[in-house]
């Protein structure tokens, strides 16, 4: 991530400084007084075992070597709506350093009840450009790309360099186009879907068609009839979020594996395909 | 023989939650679907003792189904 004179000159300001800490403050001084991206180096700091305070909290959940792993990555997030808000917003958070973001749709009405981007004042904006804005406000270290675009219309170079794809779309049809193009790309892909109480979530990994079997009647789901309440998008966010931290970190078992979760009966249940 | 029938999320409306049904033998699990009034086409997930199966398998004594409804709302 950085180059030899990178690492030169920074090594020599944090010896010369005895920097031990890293504040937001000291990282945006440092950017100032260097050029370089506050990504690079927050990098650098973790490389030399010193832990960004904004990631503080993030150690003994993931290793300072785990952290350094999640900045370097490099993931893509298809459908900013339910599911896509909390997912982009728990990734940056984590400190996963670099996500494409995707979404053709703008914010209406119908998607304040569960849509953690969408606000009374966003409605007709682009679901993408205002994650762009979340990115940037929770962490400056990410460096997020939004594409305004249906995941089948996407140029061939937004899906460079990719190491994980998460699935929150609302149809099946882009699900499906979805799994061809992560089987192609020979990257797994984080799935995720709701309909009013319920969800499943599950890893994809390349050659498994686990969507082409659980969606192989190409059918609507309950949703049609059930809606979409706000927390179910959360829980099944939050589950794709760690689930896709597991990967990331390599420690999730590469074995295709989905999960359903019912939170009127709160059941969960781990089914194999 | 006797097969135990498991029914999830919307597929318990009107129905059950779990049940143990006297079948005779070689009933296949559409026969089940038959009686519970499910469409095939309605089932996202299907399974036989916890792996996946299909509407044409023929069950055991002992066997039990899952059935889940399919989920796509993002």
């Amino acid at each position: 991530m950085l180059t030899k004179g990178e690492k030169n000159l920074l090594g020599n300001i944090f010896r010369r400084e005895k920097i031990k800490e890293l504040s937001l403050e000291e990282t945006y001084r440092l950017a100032q007084e260097t050029g370089l991206s506050i990504r690079s180096i927050e990098y650098f700091a973790l490389e030399n075992g010193i832990v960004p305070q904004k990631y503080v909290r993030n150690i003994g959940s993931f290793t300072v070597a785990g952290q350094k792993k999640l900045l370097a990555s490099k993931v893509m997030v298809v459908g900013l709506g339910g599911l896509g808000g909390y997912v982009l917003e728990e990734l940056c958070r984590a400190g996963v350093g670099e996500i494409v973001g995707v979404d053709g749709d703008g914010f209406d009405e119908t998607n304040l009840n569960r849509q953690l981007l969408a606000t009374e004042k966003n409605i007709g904006q682009k679901k993408a450009n205002k994650a762009r804005k979340r990115a940037a406000e929770i962490n400056q270290a990410v460096v997020f790309s939004g594409f305004v675009s249906k995941v089948e219309e996407l140029p061939e170079t937004a899906w460079q360099g990719i190491e994980l794809i998460f699935d929150c779309l609302d149809n099946v049809e882009s699900r499906l186009y979805l799994e061809e193009k992560a089987k192609k790309l020979g990257v797994p892909l984080v799935h995720g879907a709701i309909g009013g109480w319920y969800g499943q979530v599950g890893v994809v990994f390349p050659g498994s068609n686990l969507l082409a079997k659980i969606y192989r009647e190409r059918k609507k789901g309950i949703e049609q009839a059930l809606g979409n309440p706000p927390f179910t998008p959360a829980v099944a966010a939050s589950l794709m979020v760690a689930l896709g931290i597991k990967l990331l970190l390599g420690t999730l078992e590469k074995e295709s594996v989905v999960y359903f979760f019912d939170l009127k009966n709160i059941e969960f249940f781990d089914i194999s395909l | 023989m006797k097969i135990e029938i498991r029914l999830f999320a919307t597929f318990r409306e009107g129905r059950f939650k779990k049940e143990v049904w006297e079948l005779p033998e070689g009933t296949k699990v559409i026969d089940v679907l038959q009686r519970l009034k499910i469409n095939p086409e309605e089932v996202a997930i299907l399974l036989v003792n916890g792996l996946d199966g299909t509407p044409e398998q023929v069950l055991n004594d002992g066997d039990y189904i899952s059935l889940f409804p399919p989920v796509g709302g993002g």
